[in-house]
């Protein structure tokens, strides 16, 4: 058992390599990369420490544009694919899936069912820590997610939302002079 | 308001218009599983200008209950 967990970690190694060779991106300390094959990173991007990026095995691209940050601890699950448009940043501890277990399925399996759908994050987008990009959510250039969110459905560009699910943000909806500073 | 709801949840959940009767619902729509009930909510409230309350989310299980619901939301709001 010990060799395999040997060989697993020299592998994960070797992709964080193989990317960081191929691509502009600087990959911090501890974070696991996986099925590379199926990323693709823009200029200048970040992956912080704990970052965790899961590509995805059916074809699909999990694509980051320019100048975009996966902060630490973040996790993304691309199996449907995913879209980081230039600018984006992803805080600290957010999830993004396109990926969700078929509940109609067997559960008690080694391989359970997946369904997939895309996430679609446009360019100069905010993602809050600990906010949740569900399957198929899909957020319009500069929009802002509050930290803790959970996002489902397509959002226009410009949007502030929060909450669970998320919705439109209140503090965001009121005019200027009655937000806080 | 029936038809735009049917026209909504048709699009959410990936079925054309003629399968969405007044009683569609999880049971019979396979595809209408609990990630596209959630995608619906969103997208009722985003066409119909309603937010609607928690306790009402588990209770939006066919075209009619949604309709009820709505028309529930609006008149709280």
């Amino acid at each position: 058992m010990i060799g395999k967990n040997i060989r697993h970690r020299l592998k994960l190694f070797a992709t964080n390599l193989a990317v960081a060779a191929r691509w502009d991106v600087l990959i911090e300390k501890g974070v696991t990369l996986k099925y590379a094959d199926s990323l693709a990173f823009g200029r200048h991007c970040t992956l912080q420490s704990g970052a965790y990026v899961y590509g995805s095995r059916s074809g699909a691209v999990v694509r980051f544009g320019d100048y975009v940050v996966v902060a630490a601890g973040a996790m993304v699950l691309g199996e449907g694919g995913a879209t980081f448009g230039d600018y984006t940043h992803l805080g600290p501890g957010v999830v993004v899936t396109s990926q969700y277990g078929d509940s109609s399925s067997p559960r008690q399996t080694p391989s359970p069912k997946l369904k997939t759908a895309a996430v679609r994050v446009g360019n100069g987008c905010w993602i809050g820590s600990r906010a949740v990009l569900m399957p198929g959510a899909t957020l319009g250039d500069d929009c802002i997610v509050a930290p803790g969110a959970v996002v489902y459905g397509s959002w226009p560009a410009g949007s502030t939302i929060e909450g669970n699910p998320a919705r439109r943000s209140r503090v965001a909806s009121q005019a200027p002079a009655e937000r806080p500073s | 308001m029936n038809a735009r709801i049917r026209e909504i949840v048709a699009e959410v959940i990936g079925v054309s218009q003629a399968e969405v009767g007044e009683d569609a619902s999880p049971a019979t729509l396979p595809s209408w599983d609990s990630l596209r009930h959630m995608n619906l909510i969103v997208a009722l409230e985003d066409a119909f200008g309603v937010q609607f309350d928690d306790d009402a989310l588990g209770r939006l299980g066919s075209v009619s209950a949604i309709a009820g619901e709505l028309a529930r939301a609006r008149a709280a709001a």
